[in-house]
C-alpha cells in the first residue's frame, strides 16, 4: 500500500505541473489584471502602462510563468491586487467556510441518499421505492438557483411573518449575524440549514440512485446466498457483506464530490453569501485579480487529484479483493 | 427499544426547533414598534445590506474609487473638505466656507487654493484636524506606490501649514477640479497620528489599513471588517451630528434576490439595490413596512458608436439610428418602473441633476421617427425601399454589443431592435463579458455599436472621455477613455481650455459650447440616467431616510441621523 501511495504521489507531480502550465495560461488569456484602472476616468495612460511595469504583466509569458510558479511551490503565493492582503490566508479561509458547508452537506446526503437507496433496494418496488424514485428524480430536475430562492421565501419570509417573529427562525444569507463575536453553534446551524438543504437535495437524489442499484446488484450476488446459507442473520448479510461491497460506486462518486467542494460551491455560495471558495473565486475573476486565481485553481487542482487517490485507497478498505501491488 | 429510540428521536428534534424559535425572538433586531417613528432617540443598532462587498480599506490603492467602499466605510469615517449636497453642489464640510475667486480664497496667478478649517473639527481621540493632516493626506497620495491616481495631487507645489487651521495649496498650474481633492465626492483626509511609523516627509502606506482604519473623522468609527461583514460604532467626539444608533452594521448581499428576500424577513433593516429590468417596488408591494426612495444615480447610460467603423463614419447613417432607437420605448419601460420621474436624457456627458453643465435639450430632437432615419441612412447613399436599408447590395446590418449578464442592457437591445426595423435598420445584438468589453474590444475599436454607463461627476471636464488625444491607440497602450474614437479639434480645443477656467460662468459657456459639438457630430445617443433605490424597513428605522441622494454618496450618506423606530434598545 505504501509502495502504491508512493508511485501515485510521484505520478501526480508532471500532472500537477501540467495543469499549472494550463491554469496559468488560461488564466492569463482571460484575465486583464489592469481593467480596473483602465475604466478608471482619473487614471492617466502613463499610470496605467507604470500599473502594468510593477506588476511584469509585460515580461515574457515564459517568464512570468516560472516566477509564479517558483513563488506558489515555495509558499509565497503572492497578495491580492485588489485588497494587498497575502493570498494563502485568503484562500485558507475561504477553503474551510467551503469544507463546512460542503462537508455538512455530504453528510446530510451521505445518510439520507445511503439510507433511502438501501430502504428502496430492500422494498423493491413498494411505495415507498416508488416515491423515492419520483422524488429524486424531482431533486435532480431542480434548478438549484430557484430551489434556494423558493427556499429562502418560504422560511426566511413567509415563515417569519406568519409566526410574527422579528427576525427568522433560519436565515436566508452570511454566516453569522451581525455582531456576533467568537463562535455560537446555534447562530451558525441557522445559516446553515438552506444552504444546506439546497445542496443535498440533490446530492441525495444521486447517491440514493446509486446506492439502490449498487445495492441490488449486490442482493443477487453468490456470496450473499453463501452468507445466507451459512445461517447468518439477515441483518448481517445485508449490511456486513451486502451494503459494504455496494459502497464502493458511491465511495468513488463522494471522493470527487468532496474533492469538487474545494473549488466552491459557486451556485450555492453566491446565492446565500457564504464567503467560500465559490464566492472567492467569482470575486477574483471580477476584478482580474490573476495571483488569487492562480492559487485558487491549483489549490483546487491539488485537491481533485489528492480525493482521487484516497478513493482508491478506500477501495481497498472496502473490498478485501482490491490490493495493491 | 425502537419506540424509546423515536421518542428520543422526536424529542431532539422538538428542542432543537424550540431552540431555534427561541434564538429567533431573543434576536436583537428592531423594537417592531409601528407607531412612534417620530422621536429620534441614541441606542440600539441597524444592519443594513451591501449589494456590492469592498474588497479592501486603503482608499490611496486598491480601494480608490470603489463605490462601495465609499458608501459603507470611506464616508463615515473619514472627513471632508468639502462635501456634496443632495444635488451635487459642493458645500462647506472640514472646511468652512467653499473657496471661490469671490471670496478670496482662490487665487489665479500662482493658483492657489486657501481653505479654513472649522475649528471644532477634531479626531476620534479628540485632537483637533489641522493643516498638518491635509499636507499628510497629500504627501501619502504622492508617495504610496501603487496608488491608484494622483492627478491633481501631483500638481500641487506646496502647501503653507503654518497655521494649524488654516492650509493654503499653490499649484503648478491650474487645476479647476481642485474641489475634488482631500474631499468632494470619492477624497478624503487622512490622520497623520494614527500612522506612527510613515516617513513624515515621504509616507508610503501601502501597507497600511488593509484590515483597519485606525482613525475617524468622521460620525462613525470602524469597528471591525472581514469579507463577509463591516461594524461601525458611533463617534462620540464627532464634531458634527453624533450618530443617534449605537451601532451600524453592513453585511454582503451580493445576490439581489436575497438581498431583497434579507429586507423582507426582517435580516437587513435598509438596501440599496441598484435596478435592473424587474420592478423592485412592485417586489416590495406585499411588505407594507417596507418603504422606498428612488431617483436618478450619478451614473448615465448612453449609446456609444465607433466613429472610426464604417458606416459609422458616416454623419449621415449615425443620425439615421439615432432617429431609429426608441429611447422613450426604453425609458417607460424599464428605467420608469424603478425611478416613475425618469425622462429620457438629452445630454452627453453631464448629468441633468448636477450643476447647470447639462443642457438637457441638445439630444432633444431624436426623437424615435423611422422617417427621418430612412431618410438620413438615403442621404448616405442607401436604399431603403426594402428592410432594411442597402447600399451596393449590403444591408445596413449595425453590430451593436453592450455588457452580458445585464438583464436590463440586455432588454434594451431587444426593444430597440425591434423599433430599428421600420426604420430600415438591422441591429445586430450581441453581449460580451464585460471585462473582455472594456478591456479588449472597446480600447482597440473592435466594435460599431454599443451602449454603458458613465459615471457622472460635479466636475464637468468631459477630457478625459472626449478629447481627441484620449483616444486608445498603440502609442497609449490602448488606456484612452474616448470609446467613440470621436475627434474635434475644436471640440477638444475647448475642453482644454474648460479645464482651466475658474470662472464659473464662462465655463458653463464653454461646456455648453462643447455640448453643442457633440449634438452637430452626433457623437452618440444618450439615453437616460440610471436609476437607484432606496429601500428600508420602517418598522424599524427612521429619520431621513428619504431624502434622497443623487450625488456618489448613496442612501447611507445621512445615516448619523437614522434611528430606530420605537427607541434604541
Amino acid at each position: 500500500m505504501g509502495r502504491y501511495v508512493l508511485r501515485r504521489l510521484i505520478f501526480s507531480i508532471p500532472v500537477l505541473l501540467i495543469s499549472s502550465v494550463l491554469v496559468f495560461t488560461a488564466t492569463r488569456a482571460t484575465t486583464d489584471p489592469s481593467a480596473a484602472i483602465r475604466e478608471n476616468p482619473r487614471a492617466t495612460a502613463e499610470q496605467v502602462q507604470r500599473y502594468r511595469a510593477d506588476l511584469g504583466l509585460d515580461d515574457p509569458p515564459l517568464q512570468q510563468y516560472l516566477h509564479w510558479l517558483g513563488d506558489f511551490v515555495t509558499g509565497d503565493w503572492g497578495t491580492s491586487l485588489i485588497s494587498n492582503r497575502e493570498i494563502r490566508p485568503e484562500i485558507i479561509d475561504a477553503l474551510l467556510n467551503s469544507l463546512v458547508l460542503g462537508g455538512l452537506a455530504t453528510v446530510v446526503s451521505l445518510t439520507l441518499g445511503i439510507s433511502i437507496g438501501l430502504y428502496s433496494s430492500l422494498h423493491k418496488y413498494s411505495k415507498f421505492d416508488y416515491i423515492a424514485t419520483t422524488g429524486a428524480f424531482v431533486g435532480l430536475s431542480m434548478p438549484i438557483f430557484w430551489f434556494a430562492l423558493i427556499l429562502q421565501l418560504v422560511f426566511g419570509v413567509y415563515l417569519t411573518r406568519w409566526l410574527g417573529l422579528t427576525t427568522p427562525i433560519v436565515y436566508t444569507s452570511g454566516v453569522t449575524s451581525p455582531g456576533t463575536d467568537g463562535f455560537h453553534l446555534v447562530d451558525r446551524l441557522q445559516h446553515l440549514i438552506l444552504p444546506v438543504i439546497v445542496l443535498s437535495v440533490q446530492v441525495v437524489a444521486v447517491y440514493s440512485r446509486y446506492m439502490r442499484a449498487s445495492m441490488l446488484e449486490v442482493l443477487q450476488s453468490d456470496y450473499l446466498r453463501t452468507a445466507r446459507a451459512k445461517g447468518l442473520r439477515e441483518r448481517v448479510v445485508v449490511l456486513r457483506h451486502g451494503m459494504r461491497n455496494a459502497l464502493i460506486p458511491i465511495t468513488t462518486q463522494v471522493a470527487l464530490d468532496v474533492g469538487a467542494i474545494a473549488g466552491g460551491l459557486i451556485i450555492t455560495e453566491t446565492i446565500f453569501d457564504y464567503p467560500g471558495m465559490g464566492s472567492l473565486f467569482i470575486e477574483a475573476q471580477g476584478y482580474g485579480d490573476y495571483p488569487v486565481i492562480l492559487s485558487w485553481l491549483m489549490v483546487t487542482v491539488i485537491f481533485v487529484i489528492v480525493f482521487n487517490l484516497i478513493a482508491d485507497l478506500l477501495y481497498a478498505v472496502l473490498d478485501p479483493r482490491i490490493r495493491y501491488a | 427499544m425502537r419506540i424509546r429510540a423515536a421518542r428520543t428521536v422526536r424529542i431532539v428534534a422538538v428542542l432543537g426547533a424550540l431552540t431555534l424559535i427561541a434564538a429567533a425572538c431573543s434576536s436583537d433586531g428592531g423594537s417592531g414598534d409601528d407607531g412612534d417613528s417620530g422621536t429620534p432617540t441614541k441606542g440600539g443598532s441597524a444592519v443594513f445590506g451591501a449589494e456590492q462587498w469592498p474588497q479592501c480599506l486603503n482608499p490611496i490603492t486598491s480601494c480608490a474609487f470603489a463605490s462601495w467602499y465609499s458608501y459603507t466605510i470611506q464616508q463615515q469615517v473619514m472627513p471632508r473638505l468639502v462635501s456634496l449636497d443632495t444635488s451635487g453642489n459642493y458645500i462647506p464640510d472640514l472646511a468652512t466656507e467653499v473657496p471661490s475667486l469671490e471670496n478670496g480664497m482662490i487665487t489665479e496667478d500662482p493658483f492657489t487654493v486657501t481653505f479654513n478649517l472649522d475649528p471644532e473639527a477634531n479626531w476620534e481621540d479628540g485632537t483637533p484636524i489641522t493643516s498638518e493632516d491635509i499636507e499628510f493626506t497629500w504627501l501619502a497620495q504622492l508617495n504610496t506606490p501603487g496608488a491608484i491616481s494622483t492627478v491633481g495631487y501631483q500638481d500641487i507645489e506646496s502647501m503653507d501649514t503654518s497655521d494649524p487651521k488654516t492650509v493654503v495649496m499653490e499649484f503648478s498650474k491650474v487645476y479647476v477640479d481642485w474641489a475634488e481633492l482631500f474631499g468632494g465626492g470619492l477624497q478624503f483626509v487622512l490622520k497623520k497620528a494614527a500612522f506612527p511609523d510613515a516617513d513624515a516627509d515621504k509616507p508610503d502606506l501601502s501597507q497600511e489599513m488593509q484590515d483597519e482604519v485606525p482613525f475617524s473623522g468622521g460620525p462613525w468609527i470602524l469597528d471591525s471588517w472581514d469579507k463577509s461583514e463591516a461594524t461601525l460604532s458611533r463617534n462620540d467626539a464627532f464634531w458634527g451630528q453624533v450618530p443617534y444608533l449605537d451601532q451600524v452594521s453592513f453585511v454582503r448581499r451580493q445576490n439581489q434576490s436575497t438581498e431583497i428576500n434579507s429586507l423582507k424577513s426582517g435580516e437587513v433593516d435598509a438596501i440599496f439595490p441598484q435596478p435592473s429590468n424587474v420592478s423592485l417596488i412592485d417586489q416590495f408591494a406585499d411588505t407594507p413596512a417596507i418603504l422606498t426612495a428612488g431617483g436618478g444615480s450619478p451614473f448615465w447610460e448612453a449609446i456609444h458608436f465607433n466613429h472610426e467603423a464604417p458606416p459609422l463614419d458616416d454623419q449621415d447613417v449615425r443620425e439615421g439610428i439615432m432617429y431609429a432607437l426608441n429611447r422613450d420605448a426604453v425609458n417607460s419601460t424599464l428605467v420608469k418602473i424603478n425611478a416613475p420621474e425618469s425622462e429620457v436624457l438629452n445630454c452627453y456627458g453631464w448629468l441633468p441633476t448636477v450643476g447647470e453643465w447639462c443642457d438637457n435639450t441638445d439630444f432633444a430632437e431624436f426623437t424615435y421617427d423611422p422617417e427621418a432615419a430612412k431618410a438620413a441612412f438615403e442621404r448616405a447613399g442607401y436604399d431603403c425601399s426594402s428592410t432594411p436599408c442597402e447600399k451596393d447590395g449590403e444591408p445596413l446590418t449595425i453590430e451593436y454589443v453592450t455588457t452580458a449578464g445585464n438583464d436590463r442592457r440586455e432588454d434594451t437591445q431587444a426593444l430597440l431592435k425591434e423599433g430599428a426595423v421600420a426604420a430600415g435598420l438591422d441591429l445586430d445584438i450581441k453581449t460580451e463579458d464585460p471585462t473582455f468589453l472594456f478591456s479588449n474590444l472597446l480600447p482597440k475599436g473592435e466594435f460599431q455599436m454599443t451602449e454603458f454607463a458613465f459615471g457622472g461627476s460635479p466636475s464637468p471636464s468631459v477630457t478625459s472621455i472626449s478629447a481627441c488625444d484620449q483616444i486608445p491607440t498603440e502609442e497609449n497602450d490602448f488606456s484612452g477613455q474616448n470609446n467613440d474614437f470621436w475627434c474635434n479639434e475644436d471640440a477638444s480645443k475647448l475642453m482644454a481650455q474648460s479645464d482651466e477656467e475658474l470662472d464659473p460662468n464662462k465655463r458653463l459657456e464653454q461646456i455648453h459650447a462643447i455640448g453643442d459639438f457633440t449634438v452637430e457630430d452626433r457623437v452618440g445617443l444618450p439615453m437616460y440616467v440610471l436609476p437607484q433605490l432606496t429601500a428600508w424597513r420602517s418598522d424599524k428605522i427612521a429619520g431621513p431616510i428619504d431624502e434622497y441622494n443623487e450625488t456618489i454618496y448613496s442612501s447611507f450618506f445621512n445615516m448619523n441621523e437614522w434611528y430606530l423606530v420605537g427607541g434604541g434598545s
